[in-house]
């Protein structure tokens, strides 16, 4: 006891206890009084404790806390909170287990009853089948078909369902509500020239004279204008048949004069000279008269004297001198006039380029009506649907229709160079044709 | 020194890429790869300088731009295509090991692309697609007439069918027909539809056969582009014009061969449009409360419109009223608001004269008049002539048609009915021995009824290209036919332009046709001589004013003339040249001074040109002369001709 007061006595800062009155009034008894209070009330409670032995004071717990157990027996495992999935979201399965596929929650509604494994396979196998049958609404058959009929509804859609030019929808929303929409970036067509024939009309209107009933005038026109396309072609294959026939005038040309040799020839002609012999000088002097001789004729020239160099040296250079003078007069000339100048320069320079514009345009506009060949093969138009002055019909019922538009149609095509031109290439056959002689007439018996 | 470049490395070659490069690069066969170009539209290019794209060879190859078949790179149809062709093996395997089970399972999951984008990435905007819709149009009406074989599906001559029918319904719902003509070829048609003229040919039925020298391949491919087109052109015009699409079909009246009666054509409010059309006469429409409510109201929205529109609405017959208070409610296609749009094409195209709110409303009238030709007429359609044809140009001018019932069920009215006013034959009247009693059991059916014109089909096309009805004489039954003139030539600068018989009804009518054809001259006419010719113009208007008597015409002139810049004297001297040559038109007319002037400027000109020049212009003029001279001696013949005719007529008369 006494240790404990006095620490207590030791922490605070002791007062004065000088006298009788100031001892008695500074000494705090206060915890001696509660000593002794204690002990008062341990008496009270049966008896002093620190009088009484250890067995009468402790004892043994055998049971436990019921409230702690309870607590304790709910609380999960650690491991069991580790292992707990942390997202909301199921993880990734790749593919339906045995197990993953169990986990479905039981469809039937009302108690559910065990059965023995036998049984419960045979209801397995009848659901199976009834689902396979087409049976009920979440049935394979049942998703097939409605998935069948979604796709074609989809493919119908895409075939003029909607607006098409009235849907501006360049974003494309994310299903998983995460991530904002986002623009899908477009690929750009390049810009390419167009270098097809675009001003031949898609449908082209035939001539006037192609009317069933056509006036006479209008019909001769058509005629002439079919009659001048075949007479080019005409006129083009004579001229190609020209150029590839043997020319008669070949046969009419002499064996000596095409095969013999020059120098024979040559030969021929000294031995006759030979033979003439005095007119040999004649025959000299006749051919410098022609001018056919290859002998420069010699011009007789005395050669310059000093002076006669000086003197033209002079006067090219005077005349150097003066031309210089004039260029620099010009010159001078010019570059008062410059402003002038420049108008002219620029006045002529405008109109070559409106000549070049002028060209170029009116070039664009004759390429776009004229076909050019893409690829290996020239385009070939049809010919011209015409009919003869007795083959027109008098009325619409006797009309017979003349060419056919399925071909028209494609060739318009290859016309306005949408595609191609290619020319149907028949099946060749892949091995050489074998001929074989059969000896089965031998073994004839 | 740069580094050296290698060969091959920078220039044109680069730009150019051969098919079989671009076919190895795309990894597709050929034909899937001339699928694709066909469907994005990328063609084939000529190189400049074949020797250096080609390397030094100059070999025949076709080529493509580069960045074209880069771009097909990015193309979903792409994948599919790659995708369509592992199918199709694994399909075919299937079938070889007889796994008939795989093989339908297969089937059933065959990839398919679809081409909307496509579409939309080739035509931003409608007009756009509309520009190109008359190759989509004449494809498809053309497989729409062809028999399905092992070449073509019958799904896809299904589709152009219902395609072709559906746009035709377009077409005579709005009135937007102009122009047909009658080839050797086929049957071509105009249509103006938002501003665009849209041409088409449609075959004669049962004359197509499949050539051997076209490849079907392209053709079909084609065909899908063009069937997707034409889906979403026909879906933004019905739902511009406020009509359901796709109209529904009446499977009992297709299959009756009831033609485009086998459509309904609904407007968005749910009321039947063409029943409603055929219903006008007298029949009125069966509607709810709400629905009479609303046509009171919009009677009185009509009626508070003002003028302008009762100015319009008045040169129209009462007839028209009345149909416009039935079609009130159903179709805004109908008349008033489609037509004022459409007006203004013929209106520009006039005159270069500054339009007024007259000249619009007239306009206005003159292309309502024409829209409605066949208003009115009740046509019967004899078995022999083209039903698929006089159907639709008949009823895309108000008119109605019935047919026997060999050549189609479910006709409108039978050949019996008293309200038929046409009907089109096109086979030789029955001689009078024919209908002696002997001959009767075999002619019986043949009955001829009195009330009516029997008229052969071409009249119908002719009132349509010469945009008014033409009188009937030459046109009936057993007559030989005046020539059909193609509507899409266009008269050059002093050209002679042959009228459609019929088309001279009065006298007055006659001045005016040959007022157009001065007109027709004037909007042909070269820019240099465009002053001139309005001179002459105004000319032949003052004398025309002169010809008639009336003092206030004469006034009237006189003001003219001042505006035009004549003296008064001057005016004076052709009036007494007028009065002279009396109603002979002269025409070598005492120029005006403007005139002199011009000449004189030509004249000046031509001593500027060079040789070579003045010899071109010397041949351009007599080529010129000499076609004016054919012409004018062509006019002079047939005012000769007309003359006589008119003096036998008036003998006639006289006995």
């Amino acid at each position: 006891m006494a240790p404990s007061t006095a620490t207590k006595t030791k922490k605070s800062a002791q007062p004065s206890r000088k006298g009788k009155k100031a001892w008695r009034k500074n000494t705090d008894v206060g915890d001696v009084e509660e000593q002794l209070d204690e002990l008062r009330n341990e008496v009270r409670l049966g008896g002093k404790i620190h009088e009484k032995t250890d067995d009468q004071l402790f004892f043994t717990d055998k049971t436990g806390d019921a409230e702690l157990r309870k607590k304790r027996q709910n609380r999960p495992l650690r491991i069991e909170e580790i292992l707990k999935p942390q997202s909301a979201f199921d993880g990734i399965r790749s593919r339906p287990t045995a197990s993953s596929s169990k986990s479905a929650p039981p469809t039937s509604i009302g108690k559910v009853r065990e059965v023995s494994k036998t049984i419960a396979n045979k209801i397995e196998d009848l659901a199976k089948r009834k689902r396979e049958e087409g049976l009920g609404p979440g049935s394979t058959r049942a998703l097939k078909r409605r998935r069948l009929d979604e796709k074609k509804a989809e493919l119908k859609k895409a075939k003029g369902g909607f607006d098409l030019w009235d849907v501006e929808d360049t974003t494309q929303a994310n299903d998983d509500g995460y991530l904002e929409p986002v623009a899908v970036k477009q690929v750009k067509k390049p810009k390419l020239p167009v270098d097809r024939p675009t001003a031949i009309q898609a449908v082209e209107i035939t001539h006037a004279g192609t009317s069933y009933n056509p006036t006479f005038e209008d019909h001769q026109a058509a005629l002439q204008v079919a009659i001048d396309v075949e007479l080019a072609k005409e006129k083009s294959k004579a001229e190609t048949a020209k150029k590839m026939s043997y020319p008669a005038e070949l046969d009419e040309l002499d064996d000596e004069t095409f095969f013999d040799d020059s120098e024979d020839e040559e030969d021929d002609l000294i031995a006759e000279e030979d033979i003439d012999g005095g007119r040999e000088t004649d025959g000299a002097m006749s051919e410098a008269e022609d001018g056919r001789s290859h002998v420069k004729p010699v011009v007789s020239e005395s050669r310059k004297t000093r002076a006669q160099r000086n003197k033209e040296a002079r006067n090219d250079q005077k005349r150097r001198e003066e031309l210089k003078a004039k260029e620099e007069k010009k010159l001078a000339k010019q570059l008062n006039r410059l402003s002038e100048l420049k108008k002219q320069v620029t006045k002529e320079e405008t109109a070559r380029q409106k000549k070049l514009e002028e060209k170029a345009k009116a070039e664009a506009e004759a390429a776009a009506t004229l076909t050019r060949r893409v690829g290996p093969h020239e385009f070939k138009a049809a010919p011209m649907e015409i009919q003869l002055t007795e083959e027109l019909a008098d009325t619409l019922r006797e009309l017979k229709p003349e060419g056919n538009l399925f071909q028209d149609r494609f060739l318009s095509l290859q016309k306005r160079s949408l595609i191609e031109t290619r020319v149907p290439v028949s099946k060749r056959l892949k091995y050489k044709r074998k001929e074989m002689e059969s000896h089965d007439y031998k073994r004839f018996k | 020194m740069g580094k050296k470049l290698k060969k091959g490395e920078k220039g044109a070659v680069t730009n150019y890429i051969t098919r079989t490069q671009a076919i190895k690069k795309l990894q597709i066969s050929l034909a899937a790869f001339r699928r694709l170009c066909i469907l994005k539209g990328i063609y084939p290019r000529e190189p400049k300088n074949k020797k250096k794209v080609g390397k030094g060879s100059t070999k025949p190859q076709t080529y493509y731009y580069r960045k074209d078949i880069q771009f097909l790179l990015h193309e979903p149809v792409l994948q599919k295509l790659r995708e369509q062709k592992v199918f199709a093996r694994r399909l075919t395997r299937a079938i070889s090991k007889k796994e008939y089970a795989l093989a339908k399972n297969l089937e059933e999951m065959k990839p398919e692309y679809t081409l909307d984008h496509i579409i939309k990435e080739r035509y931003p905007s409608f007009i756009d697609a509309l520009r190109d819709v008359d190759d989509a149009l004449s494809m498809v009406f053309l497989f729409a007439t062809l028999p399905t074989d092992d070449k073509i599906a019958n799904e896809h001559v299904r589709t152009c069918q219902r395609l072709s029918a559906e746009f035709q319904h377009y077409v005579l719902t709005s009135r937007s027909l102009r122009k047909t003509f009658l080839s050797i070829k086929g049957i071509y048609y105009q249509a103006e539809i938002m501003g665009q003229e849209i041409t088409w040919i449609v075959p004669y039925q049962f004359s197509q056969n499949v050539p051997t020298n076209v490849d079907f391949r392209v053709m079909a491919t084609f065909l899908e582009l063009y069937e997707t087109l034409l889906g979403f052109v026909n879906f933004k015009l019905y739902s511009d014009a406020n009509l359901v699409y796709p109209p529904k079909v009446d499977q009992q009246r297709d299959e009756g061969a009831a033609g485009l009666g086998a459509y309904v054509i609904e407007s968005t409010q749910g009321q039947d449009l063409l029943s409603d059309l055929a219903r006008k006469e007298g029949v009125s429409v069966a509607g709810t409360k709400a629905d009479k409510k609303k046509v009171k109201q919009s009677e009185k929205r009509l009626k508070s419109l003002g003028e302008k529109i009762s100015a319009i609405a008045s040169a129209e017959n009462d007839d028209n009223e009345e149909d416009l208070d039935d079609a009130a409610t159903a179709a805004p296609s109908d008349d008033t608001e489609t037509d004022l749009p459409q007006s203004l094409a013929p209106a520009t195209t006039d005159e270069e004269s500054v339009p007024t709110l007259q000249t619009f409303a007239q306009a206005s009238t003159t292309l309502t008049q024409f829209q409605n030709l066949f208003r009115g007429c009740v046509f019967y359609l004899s078995r022999e002539v083209p039903r698929y044809s006089l159907e639709f140009v008949i009823r895309a001018f108000g008119g109605e048609v019935g047919w026997p019932s060999t050549s189609g069920a479910f006709s409108p009215f039978s050949e019996d009915d008293p309200r038929i006013t046409h009907q089109i034959v096109d086979r030789p009247p029955v001689s009078v021995d024919a209908q002696a009693p002997n001959a009767k059991g075999v002619q019986g059916e043949v009955k001829r009824y009195d009330k009516r014109e029997y008229l052969q089909p071409q009249w119908v096309y002719d009132c349509v290209n010469a945009r008014r009805l033409v009188k009937s004489e030459g046109y009936r039954q057993g007559e030989t036919l005046p020539p059909h003139l193609s509507p899409f030539v266009v008269a050059r600068e002093g050209e002679y332009v042959p009228e459609v018989v019929g088309m001279e009804v009065d006298e007055v009518e006659e001045n005016d046709a040959e007022g157009e054809e001065d007109e027709v001259e004037i909007a042909v006419a070269d820019e240099e001589e465009e002053e001139e010719e309005e001179e002459e113009k105004d000319e032949e208007e003052e004398e025309a004013s002169i010809d008639s008597s009336d003092e206030e015409a004469l006034h009237q002139a006189e003001l003219q003339a001042e505006a035009a810049g004549l003296t008064f004297s001057e005016f004076q001297q052709q009036k007494k040249k007028q009065q002279k040559s009396n109603s002979k038109k002269a025409p070598v007319a005492k120029e005006s001074a403007a005139e002199k002037q011009a000449r004189e400027e030509r004249e000046l000109a031509k001593m500027m040109m060079n040789k070579k020049d003045k010899h071109l212009y010397n041949k351009i003029q007599f080529g010129k002369k000499r076609k004016e001279e054919a012409a004018d001696k062509l006019r002079q013949k047939k005012a000769a001709l007309k003359q006589s005719s008119g003096g036998v007529k008036k003998g006639r008369r006289g006995a």
